[in-house]
């Protein structure tokens, strides 16, 4: 690091090399994409670039790295929930609207309870969720059929509306009660 | 984790458009950043406190200006460092946040509903003007000049930000520093001392940067 903030040419081929790995695995964890994955390591590398003059001679890089990897990871977040809910998420079982009574103690359920989901049920809701494809195009990016992409979705709404409701978030609008799986 | 080739290739050509003035300015290590703005918003304030000082600096309150000062001096110095604070360091808690954004907008609403310095009546008497129908026109006047001085240090605060993207806490930080600053210049240079010029022309200027870091932000999203 020292080499590259002296402005050593090749310094930042090494450090990218040696730390790009990691970060691109950190991202990954929690229900990010390979695609943002990759977006927000160069993020991660730019903001180094930005910041080199801020390190200290003999400090310890890697710590450093992943402090800038956690922030950059953490906006992240905080951009992706601050998009609409998808409207499949704020019904009941039987299709009747369900009521938001704190839409940020809500995101923050459910930021915990997306990471809950299997990687299988993590994928599809991403893609379907936060990256707007359709069933279809879920499908041929993972390898299976359409039906199972529906299936493995269905099983993630149930499982993330049983974890919202139990934390009090999503309450049925006309009777006031929790909501419960079907 | 295996890298993908073109990634380093993006990577490289991102950080090989990072040149100019600009690049340079936010390049700065953070402390000489912090200190060049901390400079600018506090040359502001000197400039205007030199150049323009209120006609009734010699019989204000020396203990209310301190006051004063100190207040909203710390509340700006605070969102600055909160602000500029490096991405490699922990993310500032949501409740120092929130603190500063109170302070931001509550310290010269606070300010403005202390007790009118009294003493002026006798050695000052136009201090109580811009009440009645000279409220308006005196407020507006202080209201523009306050928000005017502040945006130059304000744009070169921006110059030295790193980040790329705006959130609601980095924005409501520079809220409550460019309406303190303002504040600050208006403590130096208006000698209108009614509750309600302060009210109007004073504690409003965070309000107007605070609704601007908002139309700002739903434009980013």
């Amino acid at each position: 690091m020292a080499a590259y903030v002296d402005g050593e040419v090749g310094a930042f081929d090494q450090l990218f090399g040696r730390y790009a790995g990691m970060v691109i695995a950190f991202m990954r964890k929690g229900y990010v994409a390979q695609a943002d994955a990759e977006d927000l390591t160069q993020q991660v590398f730019l903001q180094l670039h930005r910041a080199r003059r801020d390190f200290k001679p003999g400090a310890l890089l890697r710590p450093w790295l992943m402090t800038i990897a956690r922030n950059v990871k953490h906006d992240h977040w905080r951009r992706v929930l601050r998009r609409p809910l998808p409207q499949t998420l704020l019904e009941d079982p039987v299709g009747r609207p369900l009521a938001m009574e704190d839409t940020g103690e809500l995101r923050d359920v459910l930021e915990r309870a997306v990471e809950s989901l299997p990687e299988s049920m993590r994928a599809v809701i991403r893609a379907f969720w936060f990256e707007d494809r359709s069933h279809t195009e879920i499908a041929a990016s993972l390898g299976i059929s359409r039906g199972a992409v529906k299936v493995r979705a269905h099983r993630a709404y149930v499982r993330l509306r049983q974890v919202l409701s139990e934390s009090g978030g999503l309450r049925n609008r006309d009777t006031g009660t929790d909501v419960e799986d079907s | 984790m295996e890298v993908p080739n073109q990634l380093l290739e993006q990577t490289r050509r991102a950080i090989a458009a990072e040149q100019g003035w600009r690049a340079n300015l936010r390049a700065l290590p953070t402390g000489v950043r912090t200190l060049l703005a901390a400079a600018t918003f506090g040359a502001t304030v000197g400039i205007i406190g030199l150049a323009m000082r209120r006609a009734d600096w010699a019989a204000y309150p020396t203990g209310l200006m301190t006051v004063s000062t100190l207040l909203l001096a710390g509340g700006a110095v605070a969102a600055l460092a909160l602000f500029l604070r490096p991405i490699h360091r922990r993310a500032p808690r949501a409740v120092w946040l929130g603190a500063v954004a109170v302070a931001g907008f509550g310290v010269p609403a606070l300010l403005a509903l202390l007790p009118e310095a009294h003493a002026l009546v006798e050695l000052h008497p136009e201090s109580f003007a811009g009440a009645g129908a000279d409220l308006v026109p005196r407020a507006l006047a202080c209201f523009l000049f306050g928000a005017a001085t502040a945006l130059p240090a304000l744009g070169l605060l921006l110059l030295l930000d790193r980040a790329d993207g705006r959130t609601p806490a980095r924005m409501l930080m520079v809220a409550a520093l460019a309406g303190l600053t303002a504040n600050l210049v208006l403590l130096v240079h208006c000698p209108l001392v009614t509750r309600s010029h302060l009210l109007l022309g004073h504690a409003t200027v965070p309000l107007l940067f605070g609704l601007l870091a908002l139309a700002t932000f739903r434009r980013a999203v």
